[in-house]
């Protein structure tokens, strides 16, 4: 074609192909633009292009390759090449559905067959290596290409009607406008390589690819040797101008696009002509963009914004160079007034830049740029929101874009919510990166109130634009993200005054639960919803709006398929059962609290959990990338949920638990551990010879509980209470002081409870007034906790009414007694061991029978005592059983009924709750 | 002194050679001295036994104790062969007859007394072991009972050795019960003890004050339920060990079953005949030995032994305490009487 006549001999062979091409070639390009800046065609990168396009020109790419390959007869390369082939193949699978499969590809395989039966004929000339990739090639080809089968053999047939729709036509075309004079070199190669080859059949067809190759790579030099003009702002126009020359050429060219568009369905063949006709015009006018008197219009915009981002990506490209280029653009497309799609836009092209500025992932935004971007942000979701009748979509191609004609509604490609996206993560990345006890931290968390400005805003635009449920669910859920964590004082003390109803009016309870209103309904992902859930769960359970919480929680569902999600979502679930503990806590459910923390206190490495930090590294546990994962998974500091307050609400509660426990078991052998982390912690330090005054936080439970143990209220009040505990814990809760009494009266009825049970022994009866000025606890407070351990069966006494006291009855086993319980667990422990050594002994069937009858014989011959041991023992394994599952899920599971079934065993558990 | 059995009792076995153990006082002064000398220490005492064989009758006139702590056999050989000279020059039977030991709560049943009866009863066929209970006998019941090894458990274990197997066990029908035979005991003074007694008996009337009420069950009781927990504990292992040799050896049969039937059909398929039984069981040489069975039997019986003192005991605590409270009339009911009287004995303090 054009570039044929432009500069070379006529060499008959190629003379041919031309002709041949010329009437073969209508197929046009499916863009009208793009196809001026096609040179780079490897800068994937570069412009927005369809899908179809896109992944052919990957395989056009790896054609390319092989075609280079088979040139040279590297049969190893051949092979790589083929199979990266096959995977770009299978890759646009969903394209070739809907296109069906491509001739050229056809073509490439009919090729390689051909090159390989060749090869495979003239094996002996090979190189060893080179032989053995062959058979293997060979054998893959062979397997692959029985799916083409028949599109291989209707080309074969009829190779030229094939290439009738052609789309290689494209690939010339997008060459032949971007040729420069250089092409004479070019030519030769391609030359040398037509002469090396000899085939048969559909080879001029492929000839004339390789030189379209040749030539390309050829044009790529040219075109980086005139990338240092370029950035010296002339760079479009100066090219044109420098080939006015070919105007022969394009004439040529403007023929054939217009044949082309002769093929096109009806507007859009209006909408391509003017286009191309302005693209042309200005090309002949010579406008230069920043020349004084250029005359400015979409076109030219458009194709200068298309230069400047094709230079995208690249390594010599000065991005802070290109920000300002766009700027500029921006500002002279204001001045020429080209309307409100273009300035659009340049503001989508605009915040790409930006973000393109800074390539490390790791690495967060200069403060410079960031607050740049924030600002261009701000300006486009309010040019959003002013100009919301213009189509912003992600599925609108470049070439049904319309910038242009004011008449029909504007359409601009671009995917504004992805940028807010992106913007948010990025402002993540800032604070992670940024040093959390510094100034500089609360600078850049002043502009948390911008980006949440920017999310609002987008969210109002797609709310007005009724956007479909998917993104909604995403904007939302950023929304819901800077809200979550934080507290609402106006709730707070709304809540306390009001109503609940007036308290969550206007409060972001109410924001919360209205979005997240819309993701329950909406989402059709089940991540976006959990997410949804579980910051809702967070905010209820930090506005002490505990049952919600808890409510949720266990509808959710969370923790059955926690184990599945990804690690953020984790973290996420990890923060709400946190806040979940917590605010039991200070709700004053004991129990609830130390089983919701359990699992991340007794993991021992909460901060881990939590995404608040990492551990210190211990030897081959973490490369270098996981450990940068990691760091990109942190919470950033001000959305941290306070290490000491988890870890001192999971003492405290567990002490609640464990000490009574203790106290009423302290002579067991083998007792249960409800809390192991406390156990531990209190076995230690009761091994020290001498235990001086508490230092940290763990050490100050301890020795609480220590005093607990022996009813020392007093002590165990100063030791929770203290100024340590209350500067780092306590004064961090909202209304603390209501904290600290609840505290109080707990401490004080818990060690009530820790006195009885290790001093009733001691008592014939102890007077409910003694007992009350011993705690400090009114006489109904004693009789009540009193009442509640007798019906329990925790103490075997009962209330003497008119004399006010408490007497006891004694029922505590005697040594013998014990040691006689003992010997029947053993007992029934070795009858089992027993039974199942026998089982094992004999066959299947016989035994069963003989044992049960056995069994049901000794309890008929009044031995009942030691089968009702061994159902207690059952009973008791069952017990243990469930209890163990319990926490397994943390109590939260949500079968209601088993919970109950469990509060009856453990009332230990549940007295202390009350 | 209250022998449980009676002479022709199950446990019996009609060949054994002596029927009845006849003591001296002499022999039960010495060994009472022994004991209460070494209690004061916390030491078990034990010695010889010296006497003659008499028809179905074993005569044992004279204990010495053996040396205390670390000897070696050569020594104790001769300081025995030493006492026997002696013995015999002062013209006293030197004849050992088998050997006495102090236990308490009758937890002898191990596998130490069992080793040295084993080693007695084969030297001298009618050696017996005279085991003394000093707390009992300090309540004022004189516990000494005389066991000898079963004629069964002999022959095992002069054919498999003192591991003997659970096979021979079974073989043999080994219990409990037949593990250790008791044998009656009868004290027979000389005439001159007896004058010297009667004579005593008018000189210093014994003050007729026996604290034959005296229960002290509590700590007898728990000293013996603890005793039992031990052994259950051991029992216990024991059947684990057990349990596991057992899956061990399930899993190997069904290797083998896989791998016969592997090669039969390899055989088959060639024509040739299939494994023997002989062939195959050369190919699988019997991997395990049997675990030894030793130490579980002489755990059970010491169980069954501390049930039996148990049993005994709180039977005698038991009917005291009926008799008492028949005397006081308190309680007309005796069905209540028995109620109360199991409610006392729990709660010893009261």
């Amino acid at each position: 074609m054009s570039r044929f006549f432009a500069g070379k001999d006529s060499d008959t062979e190629t003379e041919s192909e031309v002709s041949d091409e010329e009437h073969v070639q209508p197929v046009a390009k499916s863009k009208a633009y793009q196809g001026d800046f096609s040179d780079d065609d490897e800068e994937t990168k570069r412009v927005v292009r369809t899908a179809k396009d896109k992944r052919f020109e990957e395989i056009r790419n790896v054609i390319k390759n092989v075609k280079n390959s088979k040139k040279i007869k590297d049969v190893g390369k051949v092979l790589e090449e083929f199979d990266q082939l096959t995977r770009a193949f299978a890759k646009s699978q969903k394209v070739i559905e809907k296109e069906g499969v491509p001739v050229f590809y056809v073509r490439t395989l009919v090729d390689l067959e051909d090159f390989v039966n060749q090869s495979w004929a003239e094996k002996a000339t090979l190189s060893k290596l080179n032989i053995k990739a062959l058979g293997s090639l060979r054998s893959k080809f062979r397997k692959y290409v029985k799916d083409f089968e028949g599109q291989m053999a209707s080309f074969r047939l009829n190779p030229v009607a094939s290439e009738e729709e052609n789309v290689q036509g494209e690939e010339e075309e997008e060459e032949d406008e971007d040729e420069t004079t250089d092409e004479e070199g070019g030519m030769t190669t391609a030359k040398k390589a037509k002469g090396a080859k000899a085939k048969k059949g559909s080879d001029e067809m492929d000839e004339d690819e390789d030189e379209d190759m040749d030539w390309d790579t050829d044009s790529e030099t040219s075109e980086t040797d005139s990338e240092d003009e370029e950035r010296y702002k002339n760079d479009p126009a100066a090219r044109f101008l420098k080939r006015p020359g070919d105007e022969e050429k394009q004439r040529e060219k403007e023929k054939q696009k217009k044949k082309t568009v002769g093929n096109r369905p009806g507007h859009m063949r209006q909408r391509r002509a003017e286009v191309d006709e302005e693209g042309w015009t200005t090309m002949t006018d010579k406008p230069k963009l920043f020349s004084k008197d250029a005359e400015i219009n979409h076109g030219v915009v458009l194709k200068k914004l298309g230069e400047i981002m094709s230079q995208r990506g690249k390594k010599s490209t000065d991005r802070q160079e290109q920000i300002e280029l766009i700027e500029e653009l921006r500002v002279v497309a204001r001045r020429a007034g080209l309307g409100e799609a273009i300035e659009l836009k340049l503001m989508l092209s605009l915040i790409s830049s930006i973000f393109d500025y800074n390539p490390n992932m790791a690495t967060n935004m200069k403060a410079e740029v960031w607050r740049r971007l924030l600002e261009t942000m701000g300006q486009l979701v309010k040019f959003l929101n002013e100009h919301s009748h213009m189509e912003v979509l992600e599925n609108i191609a470049d070439d049904e874009e319309n910038v242009s004609d004011p008449t029909l509604p504007y359409r601009v490609h671009g995917l504004p919510l992805a940028l807010i996206e992106r913007m948010d993560d990025e402002f993540t990345r800032i604070l992670q990166n940024t040093d959390a006890h510094s100034p500089d931290y609360v600078e850049n968390l002043k502009n948390e109130a911008k980006v949440v400005a920017i999310i609002e805003g987008m969210q109002a635009y797609m709310e007005g634009k009724k956007a479909n449920s998917e993104d909604m669910c995403r904007i939302y859920e950023r929304r819901i993200a800077h809200i979550y964590y934080k507290i609402d004082y106006k709730f707070m003390e709304g809540s306390k005054k009001g109503t609940a109803a007036q308290a969550v009016a206007g409060s972001s309870v109410e924001v919360l639960e209205r979005l997240c209103a819309y993701i329950y309904n909406q989402d059709m992902t089940d991540r976006t919803r959990l997410r949804a859930i579980l910051m809702r769960v967070y905010h209820a359970a930090l506005h002490d709006q505990w049952y919600e919480a808890r409510d949720l929680m266990l509808m959710s569902k969370a923790q059955d398929n926690i184990s599945h999600a990804d690690p953020p979502t984790q973290v996420l679930y990890n923060r709400a059962m946190v806040q979940l503990g917590i605010s039991a806590f200070r709700a004053g459910n004991i129990n609830e609290a130390h089983n919701a923390l359990m699992d991340i206190q007794s993991s021992g490495r909460p901060k881990e959990l939590l995404a608040q930090g990492l551990l210190p590294v211990r030897q081959h546990e973490r490369s270098p990338e996981q450990e940068k994962i990691e760091k990109r998974r942190q919470m950033p500091f001000h959305m941290h949920i306070n290490l000491d307050v988890l870890e001192c609400v999971y003492l405290v509660s567990a002490m609640f638990i464990e000490v009574p426990y203790l106290a009423a078991h302290e002579n067991e052998q083998r007792r249960r551990i409800i809390s192991k982390y406390f156990y531990h912690s209190m076995k230690q330090s009761e091994r020290h010879a001498l235990s001086g005054p508490p230092e940290t936080l763990p050490e100050y439970v301890i020795a609480a509980s220590k005093a607990m143990k022996t009813g020392d209220w007093k002590r165990c009040k100063d030791l929770i209470l203290s100024d340590k505990l209350n500067k780092r814990v306590w004064n961090f809760f909202y209304e603390a002081d209501k904290i600290r009494s609840m505290l109080a009266a707990r401490l004080q009825q818990c060690s009530l409870r820790c006195f009885m049970f290790s001093n009733s022994a001691f008592y014939d009866a102890i007077s409910v007034k003694t007992l009350s000025q011993m705690f400090d606890l009114t006489k109904e407070e004693i009789l009540s906790v009193m009442g509640k351990m007798i019906v329990t069966e925790d103490l075997a006494a009962s209330v003497d009414e008119p004399s006010q006291t408490v007497i006891m009855h004694r029922t505590e086993p005697s040594r013998v007694q014990q040691l006689a319980l003992q010997l029947s667990d053993k007992l029934s422990l070795f009858v089992e061991t027993n039974e199942k050594l026998l089982d094992m002994k004999t066959p299947n069937n016989q035994r069963a029978k003989t044992w049960t009858d056995r069994r049901q014989h000794q309890g008929g011959q009044g031995q009942g005592h030691g089968q009702a041991a061994y159902q207690e023992r059952q009973h008791g394994a069952d017990r243990q059983h469930h209890t163990y599952q319990d926490r397994g899920h943390n109590n939260y599971q949500p079968r209601q009924h088993n919970n109950y079934n469990d509060r009856q065993y453990n009332h230990y558990n549940d007295l202390s709750a009350y | 002194m209250a022998t449980r059995r009676d002479l022709d009792g199950p446990g019996r076995a009609d060949e054994s050679p002596a029927q009845i153990v006849q003591l001296n006082a002499l022999v039960v002064m010495q060994i009472i001295k022994q004991c209460e000398e070494l209690r004061s220490l916390g030491e078990h005492a034990e010695g010889y036994l010296c006497g003659l064989l008499e028809a179905e009758r074993l005569e044992i006139t004279y204990a010495y104790p053996s040396l205390r702590g670390e000897t070696t056999d050569q020594e104790a050989d001769d300081y025995s062969d030493e006492m026997n000279r002696r013995l015999r020059q002062q013209g006293i039977d030197n004849m050992v007859v088998g050997w006495y030991k102090s236990a308490v709560f009758g937890s002898f049943l191990n596998r130490e007394v069992f080793e040295a009866q084993y080693a007695y009863q084969s030297a001298v066929e009618e050696s017996v072991v005279l085991i003394y209970d000093p707390v009992r006998t300090s309540q004022g019941l004189l516990t000494l009972k005389a066991y000898r090894l079963g004629p069964e458990i002999m022959n095992i274990v002069k054919k498999d050795g003192l591991e003997f197997s659970m096979e021979s066990v079974r073989q043999a029908k080994i219990n409990v019960e037949t593990l250790f035979q008791e044998i009656p005991i009868r004290i027979k003074n000389s005439h001159f003890v007896n004058a010297m007694l009667s004579e005593l008996e008018v000189i210093a009337p014994s003050p007729n004050k026996r604290p034959f009420l005296d229960l002290s069950t509590s700590n007898i009781l728990e000293k013996n339920v603890g005793l039992l927990l031990e052994g259950v504990d051991h029992l216990l292992s024991e059947n684990a060990k057990l349990t596991n040799h057992q899956k061990r050896i399930q899993r190997l049969q069904s290797d083998r079953i896989r791998i016969v039937q592997r090669k039969n059909a390899q055989r088959q398929a060639k024509g040739e005949p299939l494994l023997t039984e002989d062939e195959i069981n050369q190919m699988f040489p019997r991997p395990f030995p049997d675990s030894p069975r030793a130490d579980i039997v002489l755990t059970a019986a010491q169980v069954s032994q501390y049930c039996d003192k148990i049993g005994q005991f709180s039977a005698q605590s038991l009917s005291k305490m009926q008799m008492a409270e028949a005397l006081q009339g308190k309680l007309k009911d005796s069905s209540a009487a028995f109620v109360s009287a199991i409610h006392k004995e729990v709660q010893p303090n009261q």
